[in-house]
């Protein structure tokens, strides 16, 4: 059951007049997943999220949710068993935070979110005299409160404090390990992947990669740096013996043979060069993230 | 939806305000009152020393407020999660808004009821007075025309409030409607010519009701009786309600 798809897209697109801003999207969500949503600005991703939840009807294609059609006429399974929190925390400023949870959940449920969320001390308090940091737990509180099965949210780390920002991963993946699905959109990719499963990186409305993050890793290439006292000299060096090195400031090559590192320390010992240290590294989700997106920007570019 | 509507409304201090304003505001017109004729005692009673006015001017600005304000909030969103069709937000709204209209009547009667024990006790309430009934008896039926006429009200605030984001543009283009459209009409209807047996049937002629029933004379300015009058604010309430139905569940969010 763990890994059975909650949620199903099938070649959903969506216009908005001429304007594409999804195209033959196709993706699934396993059901306790935590599924991180990425792209810049623009990609379609609250877009993507509106239609899920219904509030938007896509263009054509299909959102299948526990097996049944979402659409905005249609949309029992968010009624019953969804949280979201889309764009920024929608709040009644006349309303204290402990009403605005009374609204979608019982007096218990809410108490226990507030604890767990550590809401107590301003629970009691008007929404208008919120910080930023205390409407974005606010909001991240009232998708919770019902303990749905599948949460939407929208740059739910906005605002918090890197304290806040931890009791949240926590939570987040204590949910997750008790069945709840999420889908996360952020722009802190470092902080999602702490906590993802999967990946969905998307631009111009489209899907580039949907992968499980071991899977990321497994496919990221893994590269050995040398630290030297002169690394600019050490990459002139390497370069006119005709090493390949990744681009940048350090010496950062991607090992292609066996034995390739003696060679290339041979190289730099026999030219006095004193060697400081020597580490595998693997570009972290951030990197690939940014060079799918400029590979993605440069074939458009090109074409 | 209609619990939750309740919920809100119990913690806006519009609401309140309102109520104490209705109150001030009877209490204003009942001072100036006492050294009319008795006659003019008898009319303000009648209509609740302006109370009802008060309440059509209430009833648009918490109207605007009560749609326009989960728009300007981003709470729409919310909302829309929790229902099959928006439809049932808007008519949870409406529903709620009627009660209050109601209730602000019930208040308005009560005040002019306290007011008359207070300042006003040589008002005869059992004498004749329009229609051959009592003065008690004509307040009741102002009362019921003006909450029948709220009705159109609130449906077209509605209407117009489902249209923007901003409390303060509706309210003023509601009101606006409202106390200029009566003119207006009339003016229309001057000069309408052939056209006065469809022209006539226009939604800011049936803002008149209330007047035709306490004056008559106002038969010559709408071209209907008060019959039409009523049965056409009710097409036009019912008429205004569907459009904003129609265009607070098409919006998009």
């Amino acid at each position: 059951m763990q890994n059975e798809p909650l949620v199903q897209i099938k070649h959903l697109s969506k216009r908005f007049g001429r304007k594409v801003i999804l195209h033959d999207v196709s993706l699934t969500l396993p059901m306790g997943h935590i599924v991180g949503l990425i792209g810049p600005n623009g990609a379609g991703k609250t877009t993507l999220m509106k239609i899920m939840i219904g509030l938007l009807n896509g263009t054509t294609g299909q959102v299948i949710l526990a097996g049944k059609n979402v659409t905005a006429q249609q949309h029992q399974f968010i009624q019953e068993s969804a949280g979201a929190l889309i764009e920024s925390p929608a709040l009644y400023p006349f309303l204290t935070g402990w009403q605005h949870l009374q609204l979608y959940g019982s007096a218990a449920e809410s108490q226990t979110i507030v604890d767990t969320m550590g809401m107590a001390s301003y629970i009691q308090r008007r929404a208008r005299d919120y910080s930023l940091g205390m409407k974005q737990k606010l909001g991240i509180a009232m998708a919770l409160v019902k303990r749905p099965r599948l949460v939407i949210l929208d740059e739910p780390m906005n605002g918090l404090d890197p304290q806040s920002v931890q009791a949240f991963r926590q939570l987040i993946q204590h949910l997750a390990q008790a069945g709840t699905t999420f889908l996360i959109s952020s722009h802190q990719i470092s902080e999602l992947e702490k906590i993802l499963d999967d990946v969905i990186v998307i631009d111009q409305g489209q899907v580039l990669l949907q992968a499980s993050l071991a899977q990321i890793r497994q496919d990221r290439p893994t590269e050995i740096v040398v630290k030297t006292t002169d690394d600019r000299r050490a990459r002139q060096l390497l370069l006119t013996r005709q090493v390949t090195l990744v681009a940048g400031a350090d010496v950062r090559f991607q090992p292609t043979a066996y034995g390739q590192l003696n060679d290339i320390l041979r190289i730099l010992v026999n030219a006095n060069l004193p060697i400081l240290t020597v580490h595998e590294s693997q570009p972290d989700l951030e990197t690939t993230v940014l060079t799918l997106l400029t590979h993605h920007e440069e074939e458009n570019n090109y074409d | 939806m209609i619990k939750q509507e309740l919920f809100k409304l119990r913690y806006q201090k519009s609401l309140w305000a309102a109520a104490g304003v209705l109150i001030m505001l009877m209490l204003f017109v009942a001072g100036f009152t006492l050294t009319a004729t008795y006659s003019d005692q008898q009319f303000y009673f009648s209509v609740a020393y302006s109370g009802f006015q008060w309440v059509s001017i209430l009833m648009i600005i918490l109207s605007a407020t009560c749609v326009t304000m989960e728009f300007a909030y981003g709470t729409i969103k919310q909302l829309a999660l929790q229902v099959r069709s928006r439809n049932q937000i808007y008519f949870a709204k409406w529903l709620v808004m009627v009660g209050v209209s109601v209730c602000l009547h019930g208040l308005a009667i009560l005040t002019t009821m306290l007011i008359q024990l207070g300042l006003n006790q040589h008002l005869e309430l059992k004498s004749n007075y329009l229609y051959h009934q009592s003065l008690l008896h004509n307040l009741v039926a102002n009362a019921e025309l003006d909450l029948y006429g709220n009705l159109l009200i609130i449906g077209l605030v509605f209407c117009l409030a489902s249209l923007g984001r901003n409390s303060g543009v509706t309210i003023a283009v509601s009101l606006a409607v409202c106390f200029f459209g009566e003119g207006l009409s009339a003016m229309v209807l001057q000069v309408a010519g052939p056209l006065t047996g469809i022209l006539r049937w226009n939604p800011l002629n049936m803002l008149n009701l209330q007047n035709e029933y306490g004056n008559p004379a106002y038969r010559h300015m709408t071209h209907l009786t008060l019959t039409q009058l009523a049965v056409g604010n009710g097409m036009w309430a019912i008429g205004f309600i569907a459009l904003g139905a129609i265009i607070f569940s098409k919006r998009q969010l």
